[in-house]
C-alpha cells in the first residue's frame, strides 16, 4: 500500500453518480452490457439480491419511497477504492489498482480462491458459479469500458446526468458545490469520500444511502470497535498484523531454535551428571 | 458390538464415504462449483473452506504442539504421542489442501502463488505456510516409514537432522494459524462483531492449539477402545491439563477482548440477536465445558467425563470457525448459506480417506511406539514382540493391498458410485438437470415444452412457468413473426436468460423504446381523445411519473391462479396472464364495456398482434375477419422441464 495517493489524486479518475437525479432507466446497465458484450444474466439462484451477477457490472438498486414518487435508485458498481481491500486480499495480486483509479483484475492469474470477494468491504466481486472454469467478474472502469476513448459507457448512456465520469478532485469538488447549492436537498455527505480511505466512486444523494452501498455511518464502525476506517482503509487497518508476519517467522526460527539448543544442552548435561542414560534422547538416537 | 466389529464397520462407512465423495468431486469438475454447492456471491466461502481448511487446520495442531513440546521444550514425557501427533498434523493438513483443490475455481493454477506475490495478503501467508509445514510433517512422518523398511541409515539420518525442521514447523504454525484468523480481519463491517475483532489472529492461535491438544486426547480415547489398547493415564491427564491452559488462556483473550473493545452489548446488552445465542453456545463448547472438565482432577479422571470434554472442545472450535467463517457473514450479507449434501459428503468422504489412511499407518508401522500396547495382529508394537520391525515381502504387500480388503471395497464401490450418482440428481440445489416442476395452468399448450421461462411476478419467491414455445408457436403460425423479434427484444432486454423474473423488472423501463412497449405507441392506440390526453399528460421519461401513469390503469389484478409444484412444495401464484398482463387487461377490458374504447385490449391478441418488428414498420393490426387468439384450456398435471 505504498501507492502515493495525493500525487495520483489528480491523475485519478472518478465517476460521481447524484441519487436525486438517477429515474432507475437502467441505461447506464444496457451500455455496460452492450460495451462489454456481457452474457445473458444468471440465473437468480447464483445472484445477491443487489443485482449484481458475473454478467452484470453495475445494477439500479430502488429505495422504495412511500409514494412512487419519492422511491430513489442507486447505481451498484465497484466503487474502485483508493486503498482496495480486494487488491491487499489478493493472494496472487490478480487485482490491482492502476493510478487513472480503476481497479483492474487479471484473469491469468486468479486461481479462484475468492477471497477478494470476502475482503471487498462492498460485496462488490462476482464470481461465475455457473462455470466449469469460473473466473471474477466485476466492475473494470478501464480503456475497455469507454466509449470512443471518452467515458465509460454506463456514464455515457445516462439520459440525465446522474451518474458522471471525470478527474476524481474535480468530481468530489462538484459534488461538495451541489451540496452547497441545494443544502435544503442533499444530505450534507459525499458517499466515498472518506469511508474505507476513499473510494473512486463517490454517491451524493438526498436519502442516506449507507444501507444500499454498504458503507456505514461514522456511528456504526464506532460500534463495530474499527472507528479508523471512517477515513482510513482495511490495508491500512491490518498493516500491523501484515508486519507481524516476518517479525513472527525470524523471533519463531531464532527464539524456538536458540531455546532447543538451550534445552538440549542442559538437557544432555543432566544426562551426564546421572551416567545412567536411562533417559532416551527425543530424536531417537538409539 | 465388539470393539473390533465397531473398527470394522467404522471403516466400512468411511470408504462409502470416501467413494461417494470421489463421484461428488469428479461431478464438481465436471458440473463447476455452482452446480455441485450453495456458495453464493454474497457469501462465497463455504464448507470446504471454513470447515475443512480453517477448521481443520486447527483441529491438527497437536502435530506442532507436540513436537514443540518435546523437541524444543524437551519435556520427554510425551515422547509417546509424537509420532500419533505429527501423523494427524500430516493427515489433517493434507485433508485440508485435498478440500482446497475442490473449492478452489481454478486448482490446476494453484501454484501460482509461490510465483505471482502479493505479501500484503493474509492468504498468501496462509499459502506458504501452510504448503511449506506440510511438507515438514511430511519430513517428520518419513522416519516412521523408513522404519519399517531396512535403510537404518536413512532413518538415521533423519533423526539427525530433524531438529532445524521442527523448529521451522513451530514457526510456520505459529504464523498460519495466526492468519488463518487475519483472514477475517478484513472484513470489519460484514462479519457479525461477535466474530471481528482486531484481536483474531492471537484468538485463531491459542484457541487452535488447545483444541489441537483436546483433539490428541479425543483421539487416544477412541483408539484405547477401537485397539483395545492401553494408554498411560498420566499422559493422557498430562495433555487434558495443557490443553485446559490453552483453552483457558484463549477464554481470557476473549473476555478481555469483548470488555476492550465494548462488545457485551452483543452477548447480553441491548444489541442481542440470535447470534448472541450462538455464541454462548459456542463459548460453552469451545471452552468452559473442556476447561472444567480438564482442569479438575477429579472429573479428568473419569474417562466418560474426559471423552465429554474433548469432544466438545472438537465441536466447539468447529463452531467457532464456521461462525467466524459463514455464519457471522449472513446478517450483512442478506442471505443464508448451508452446505448442501454434495458438498458434505466430499468433506467428510475427505476426512474418511485421511481416517482410513491413518488406521492403515498406525496398524502397520511404528507409529504408537512407546505410546501404549496395541492389540492388534502384526501390529510392530505388539509387547509380546519386541523385535524390530520386519520389511514387508512381496506376498504380504500383495495380500495387503490386493486382498480380501481391497475386494471388499471394489463391492462397495460398486454400490455406492450408482447411489451417489443418483443421490446428487434428485439433490434440489443440484443442476445436474433441470428442476421439474409440475404445472397446471389455465393456458397450457399441452406439449412438453422445450424452452419456459420462471416468472417470480411479485418477488415472493413463487414462480410461475412461462411457456415460450407455446408463443413462439403461436406467433410463427399466425403472424410469420419469429419469437426472437418480438417478446424476447421486450422481456430480455434487461435480463436475458434470467430465469426469476420480476414484473417491475420488465415494467420499470417502460420509457426505453421497445417493440412491446414503446410510449408513443402506447399512445396511439388509444382511440378515444380523452384516453390519449390523459396518457400524454404524463412525462414517461421521469420514472416516477411513469409509475403513476402506469399505476392509473394497471392497478386491478385478474383472479386465476396457478398451482405449481417445485421441490415437494405446493404453492399459488397468479397465473401468467396475471403475472404480466393481468394489469393491462383488466384496465381494457373495462375500457371495453365503452364503445367508444372498442379496441380489442382485452384479449391476447390485443397487444401480441401488434408487434413490428422493425421501428416504423406497420402495425399488424387484427383483421375484420380474424379471431382473436383464444386460450387453450387442458386439464391434469403437465410436467415441464424448467432450463
Amino acid at each position: 500500500m505504498s501507492r502515493d495517493l495525493d500525487s495520483n489524486k489528480s491523475k485519478s479518475k472518478a465517476i460521481l453518480t447524484d441519487a436525486t437525479k438517477c429515474i432507475g432507466c437502467e441505461r447506464c446497465v444496457q451500455g455496460c452490457v452492450e460495451q462489454n458484450q456481457l452474457p445473458p444474466d444468471v440465473p437468480a439462484k447464483f445472484k445477491a439480491g443487489d443485482g449484481l451477477s458475473s454478467a452484470r457490472f453495475t445494477s439500479i438498486v430502488e429505495i422504495p419511497g412511500r409514494e412512487p414518487e419519492t422511491s430513489r435508485f442507486v447505481r451498484r458498481q465497484c466503487l474502485h477504492c483508493e486503498e482496495p481491500g480486494c487488491v491487499a486480499a489478493c493472494l496472487v495480486g490478480a487485482l490491482v489498482k492502476r493510478d487513472d483509479g480503476a481497479v483492474v483484475y487479471d484473469a491469468d492469474k486468479c486461481i479462484g480462491c475468492r477471497y477478494c470477494m470476502l475482503g471487498c468491504p462492498f460485496s462488490i466481486p462476482r464470481y461465475e458459479y455457473d462455470q466449469p472454469l469460473p473466473y471474477i467478474k466485476k466492475c473494470k472502469m478501464d480503456e475497455t469500458c469507454r466509449v470512443d476513448g471518452g467515458a465509460p459507457a454506463c456514464t455515457s448512456a445516462c439520459p440525465t446526468g446522474a451518474t458522471v465520469f471525470g478527474p476524481h478532485e474535480e468530481l468530489v469538488a462538484e459534488a461538495k458545490r451541489r451540496i452547497a447549492e441545494r443544502p435544503d436537498l442533499y444530505v450534507d455527505h459525499v458517499w466515498g469520500e472518506h469511508e474505507f480511505g476513499g473510494t473512486s466512486v463517490v454517491y451524493i444523494s438526498d436519502v442516506p444511502l449507507g444501507d444500499v452501498l454498504r458503507i456505514p455511518t461514522k456511528e456504526e464502525f464506532e460500534a463495530r470497535a474499527v472507528p479508523s476506517l471512517a477515513a482510513g482503509s482495511i490495508p491500512h487497518l491490518v498493516h500491523n498484523w501484515v508486519l507481524v508476519t516476518p517479525f513472527q517467522f525470524f523471533a519463531g526460527v531464532l527464539g524456538l531454535g536458540g531455546l532447543a539448543f538451550l534445552r538440549r544442552r542442559s538437557r544432555v548435561m543432566a544426562e551426564e551428571a546421572k551416567e545412567t542414560g536411562t533417559l532416551r534422547a527425543p530424536e531417537g538416537e538409539e | 458390538m465388539s470393539a473390533p466389529l465397531v473398527l470394522r464397520r467404522l471403516k466400512e462407512v468411511m470408504w462409502v464415504l470416501t467413494i461417494a465423495a470421489v463421484v461428488v468431486g469428479l461431478a464438481r469438475f465436471a458440473f463447476g462449483l455452482g452446480a455441485s454447492t450453495n456458495m453464493l456471491d454474497s457469501l462465497p466461502w463455504g464448507w470446504w473452506k471454513i470447515f475443512n481448511m480453517v477448521g481443520g487446520a486447527a483441529l491438527a495442531t497437536s502435530g506442532f504442539v507436540i513436537a514443540a513440546i518435546i523437541y524444543i521444550l524437551r519435556l520427554t514425557k510425551f515422547y509417546a504421542v509424537a509420532r500419533l501427533s505429527v501423523l494427524v498434523g500430516f493427515l489433517g493438513y493434507g485433508s485440508s489442501l485435498a478440500a482446497l483443490i475442490f473449492d478452489i475455481g481454478l486448482p490446476h493454477r494453484g501454484w501460482h502463488p509461490f510465483f505471482m506475490w502479493n505479501p500484503h495478503s493474509f492468504l498468501f501467508e496462509v499459502f506458504w505456510c501452510v504448503s511449506i509445514y506440510w511438507g515438514v510433517t511430511a519430513l517428520e512422518l518419513l522416519p516412521i516409514l523408513t522404519e519399517r523398511f531396512p535403510f537404518p541409515k536413512v532413518t538415521h539420518f533423519l533423526h539427525r537432522v530433524m531438529l532445524p525442521f521442527v523448529v521451522l514447523g513451530v514457526t510456520l504454525s505459529t504464523m498460519h494459524h495466526s492468519s488463518l484468523g487475519s483472514l477475517f480481519l478484513g472484513s470489519p463491517t460484514r462479519l457479525h462483531p461477535l466474530w471481528h475483532s482486531m484481536w483474531i489472529p492471537p484468538e485463531f492461535f491459542i484457541s487452535a492449539m488447545g483444541a489441537g491438544v483436546a483433539v490428541l486426547v479425543l483421539l487416544l480415547l477412541v483408539l484405547s477402545y477401537l485397539y483395545q489398547a492401553v494408554f498411560d493415564a498420566k499422559l493422557i491427564s498430562r495433555l487434558a491439563v495443557i490443553s485446559a491452559s490453552l483453552l483457558g488462556a484463549y477464554l481470557v483473550l476473549k473476555v478481555a477482548d469483548l470488555t476492550v473493545h465494548d462488545k457485551w452489548g452483543y452477548v447480553l446488552g441491548p444489541q442481542r440477536t440470535w447470534e448472541s445465542h450462538l455464541f454462548w453456545l459456542e463459548i460453552t463448547l469451545q471452552a468452559i465445558v473442556p476447561i472444567t472438565i480438564f482442569a479438575l482432577p477429579a472429573l479428568r479422571r473419569r474417562r466418560a467425563l474426559l471423552f465429554l470434554g474433548a469432544s466438545a472442545a472438537f465441536l466447539g472450535l468447529v463452531m467457532h470457525r464456521l461462525d467466524t467463517g459463514i455464519v457471522g457473514y449472513f446478517r450483512t450479507s442478506n442471505a443464508i448459506y448451508i452446505p448442501n449434501l454434495g458438498e458434505l459428503v466430499l468433506s467428510f468422504g475427505i476426512l474418511s480417506a485421511a481416517g482410513l489412511a491413518f488406521f492403515f499407518l498406525i496398524e502397520h508401522f511404528p507409529v504408537l511406539k512407546g505410546a501404549g500396547y496395541c492389540a492388534v495382529e502384526g501390529n510392530p508394537d505388539d509387547p509380546e514382540g519386541h523385535q524390530p520391525v520386519p520389511s514387508w515381502t512381496w506376498t504380504e504387500a500383495r495380500e495387503l493391498f490386493l486382498g480380501a480388503g481391497a475386494r471388499r471395497v471394489a463391492t462397495f464401490a460398486v454400490i455406492v458410485v450408482p447411489i451417489t450418482w443418483f443421490g446428487l440428481h434428485g439433490q434440489g440445489t443440484s443442476a445436474f438437470e433441470p428442476v421439474h416442476a409440475v404445472v397446471r395452468t389455465s393456458i397450457q399448450s399441452s406439449d412438453t415444452l422445450r424452452t419456459t421461462l420462471r416468472l417470480d411476478a411479485n418477488g415472493n419467491g413463487d414462480f410461475v412457468i412461462f411457456p415460450h414455445e407455446q408463443h413462439h408457436e403461436a406467433f410463427v403460425e399466425k403472424y410469420g413473426i419469429e419469437l426472437e423479434e418480438t417478446c424476447v427484444k421486450c422481456h430480455h432486454l434487461s435480463l436475458p436468460d434470467d430465469h426469476q423474473t420480476l414484473c417491475r423488472a420488465c415494467h420499470r423501463d417502460m420509457e426505453v423504446p421497445m417493440p412491446m412497449f414503446r410510449p408513443e405507441n402506447h399512445a396511439e392506440r388509444f382511440e378515444s381523445e380523452a384516453q390519449r390526453a390523459k396518457f400524454e399528460a404524463f412525462d414517461l421519461s421521469d420514472r416516477r411519473q411513469n409509475f403513476r401513469a402506469c399505476m392509473m390503469c394497471h392497478e386491478e389484478t385478474m383472479a386465476g391462479l396457478t398451482e405449481y409444484r417445485e421441490k415437494g412444495f405446493n404453492h399459488l401464484a397468479p397465473g401468467f396472464v396475471t403475472a404480466m398482463h393481468g394489469k393491462c387487461m383488466t384496465c381494457h377490458r373495462l375500457e371495453e364495456r365503452d364503445p367508444a374504447d372498442a379496441f380489442s385490449l382485452g384479449n391476447c391478441i390485443g397487444c401480441h398482434r401488434w408487434t413490428p418488428r422493425e421501428e416504423g414498420e406497420e402495425l399488424n393490426m387484427l383483421k375484420d375477419d380474424e379471431q382473436p387468439l383464444s386460450p387453450r384450456i387442458i386439464e391434469g398435471p403437465v410436467v415441464i422441464p424448467v432450463k
